[in-house]
């Protein structure tokens, strides 16, 4: 069964249905909402609200094939909501790696992505999302102009100041310290 | 490359590596809680009376006016105009099988994935860096590649799209068959044999998520083909070593058997289709001199081909391989599918034929595709000399729109 048939049924309440929307996507989308997140805790709230509201909100999604779009705008939505939800309370220092330890490869590119995962961590949500959907599900700029209702412009140059930005926190990082002889770390 | 490039690369890499899809979880937890959540009734969305974009950002219905649905109509109106105009510019597929124009040509040179012009045979590095990157596969719409990348202690299927920007990266394989990484007719899933549980495995690749799909078949090995034109089935050789040649069902696993007559109990190396799905192409690698048997699937008629490792024209009039004839044992030559003598070719080099892509078509079948040390471009009518590319990985052709 297409997807378009499977969103269809699941619009019509077929649960059977909507599993297999589920399935077929919630990977990527948990991906997508730990990345712009960097809590998984809280990319679990986010997938969870998004995947409830498409439930609910299905029947009004007048064309199936914009399901993946719609549903991604539903998860950055999400995402945000926890963000801001996230404000009023106290920051808990997350000490949980996100995702699987890259491979251990030369020390140079380990320190490269070291570098590059400080700055993305110190970008706001906003602009993490844009980066995410753009670089990591591969969205075109048309695409991910829908996918955020905004215009085409809007999201061109969105995505321009969060590189920007993310150079700019890379950086403002400091050299790390040599450690001298006698010292110890 | 550019500072700004080279951060868009290496943030595509990281951010491949770190999100890593995987099903949570709480999948089920979350269908349990919608079991008990009614949807919304379709008449109380606000885009079912008003034009509005389907995924526009959520605002409260109370504030929005008259004046903003004629604001909103323009808008839909203005987008759809931009719609059809982008739309309208979406240059055309190629199909799937058959013949279809030349685009770049893939391959990889020192673990970097680069892309050949075949008319000015520049070449130009996509995807480089501290990983080894081999065996690059166009996509049959010619707008992705796949590849292997080495990982720890297997290789994974790395997707990228014609810039090298990085899409998926799946999790590892254990001793894939490069030659078997193959696309499906719709350019959404790739195909690839690696070692499972027990023994060899169909594994299928969801392009979109990098998520990977084992599927439920006995022994299956080798190179594999998607069986022309919806790729319902895939053929490969099968049974419990290799004696049989089957058609796998990718829905569920299934092997429906392909006729193979006298070569019942031999060891089978599947070769190829014909595009209209009809015939196969398979070797018997117990044979000394292994000729192509073109059979007919359904019925089991065949035919012979006095050439070993053959590989199929892209419009399935001739088959290209290792010359059963010649006692030097390494002579390329051409054959009718229907059968005759098999033409020999002016090769340029070596080329070791039981590796599968040793030898490749272009997709106007104008150009056979040789690896030895590096890649040469061969014409198959002998007319054009022959052109050396700056590769030495196979290499895949990017099909367009004829």
């Amino acid at each position: 069964m297409t997807q378009r048939e499977l969103v269809e049924r699941a619009r019509r309440g077929d649960h059977d249905a909507f599993a297999s929307l589920l399935h077929g996507s919630i990977g990527r989308l948990e991906a997508v909402a730990r990345l712009v997140l960097r809590d998984p805790d809280l990319a679990r709230d986010a997938v969870q609200d998004a995947y409830i509201r498409a439930w609910r909100d299905l029947p009004g999604l007048r064309d199936p094939d914009r399901f993946d779009a719609w549903i991604h705008r539903l998860t950055v939505n999400a995402c945000l909501d926890v963000t801001r939800r996230r404000r009023r309370r106290p920051i808990e220092i997350q000490l949980t790696p996100v995702g699987p330890t890259a491979i251990p490869d030369e020390s140079m590119a380990v320190a490269q992505r070291d570098e590059l995962e400080r700055g993305f961590d110190r970008l706001s949500a906003d602009q993490r999302a844009v980066l995410v959907l753009h670089y990591y599900v591969g969205m075109s700029m048309p695409a991910l102009a829908a996918a955020l209702g905004i215009p085409l412009g809007t999201a061109q140059s969105r995505l321009g100041r969060a590189l920007v930005a993310l150079r700019a926190a890379i950086e403002a990082q400091p050299e790390p310290t040599p450690i001298r002889r006698g010292q110890t770390a | 490359m550019t500072s700004t490039a080279r951060l868009e690369q290496d943030l595509t890499i990281w951010l491949s590596e770190t999100a890593m899809p995987r099903t949570p979880d709480y999948a089920d937890e979350i269908l349990d809680e919608v079991a008990h959540i009614r949807q919304r009734p379709r008449w109380t969305f606000l885009r079912r009376w008003l034009p509005v974009p389907e995924i526009a950002w959520n605002a409260p219905v109370g504030r929005r006016t008259a004046l903003g649905g004629v604001l909103l109509l323009v808008l839909a109106l203005l987008l759809a105009a931009v719609a059809i105009f982008v739309g309208s510019r979406r240059p055309p597929m190629p199909p799937p099988f058959g013949l279809a124009a030349n685009g770049l040509l893939v391959s990889s040179h020192d673990g970097d994935i680069v892309l050949v012009d075949p008319d000015t045979l520049t070449a130009r590095t996509i995807v480089a860096g501290i990983y080894s990157d081999e065996h690059p596969r166009w996509s049959l719409d010619g707008t992705r590649l796949a590849f292997l990348r080495q990982t720890g202690s297997g290789q994974a299927i790395v997707i990228a799209d014609d810039s090298g920007r990085i899409l998926a990266i799946t999790d590892e394989f254990a001793s894939p068959d490069s030659d078997s990484v193959r696309w499906s007719p719709d350019s959404r899933q790739i195909a690839v044999v690696a070692n499972g549980a027990p023994g060899r495995a169909i594994y299928l690749v969801d392009v979109a998520t990098g998520l990977t799909r084992k599927l439920k078949s006995r022994y299956v090995d080798g190179e594999i083909f998607w069986r022309p034109p919806d790729g319902g089935q895939l053929l490969a050789k099968a049974g419990n070593y290799g004696e049989r040649l089957g058609l796998v069902s990718t829905a569920d696993g299934g092997i429906a058997d392909v006729p193979t007559g006298s070569f019942d109990g031999h060891v089978l190396r599947a070769l190829g289709m014909t595009p209209d799905g009809r015939r196969a192409l398979f070797q018997d690698d117990m044979a000394e001199r292994p000729q192509t048997i073109v059979v007919d699937v359904e019925t089991g008629a065949d035919i012979h081909l006095d050439v070993a490792y053959g590989h199929l024209s892209n419009d399935g009039t001739r088959v290209a391989g290792i010359d059963v004839t010649d006692d030097s044992g390494g002579r390329l030559c051409i054959v009718p599918i229907t059968g005759g003598s098999c033409n020999p070719i002016d090769q340029p080099v070596a080329v070791e034929g039981a590796h599968g892509a040793a030898l490749s078509w272009s997709p106007d079948d104008r150009w056979l595709a040789l690896l030895g040390d590096t890649v040469w471009l061969v014409d198959p009518d002998g007319i054009v000399p022959p052109r050396e590319v700056a590769a030495d990985g196979p290499g895949s052709w990017q099909r367009l729109a004829p």
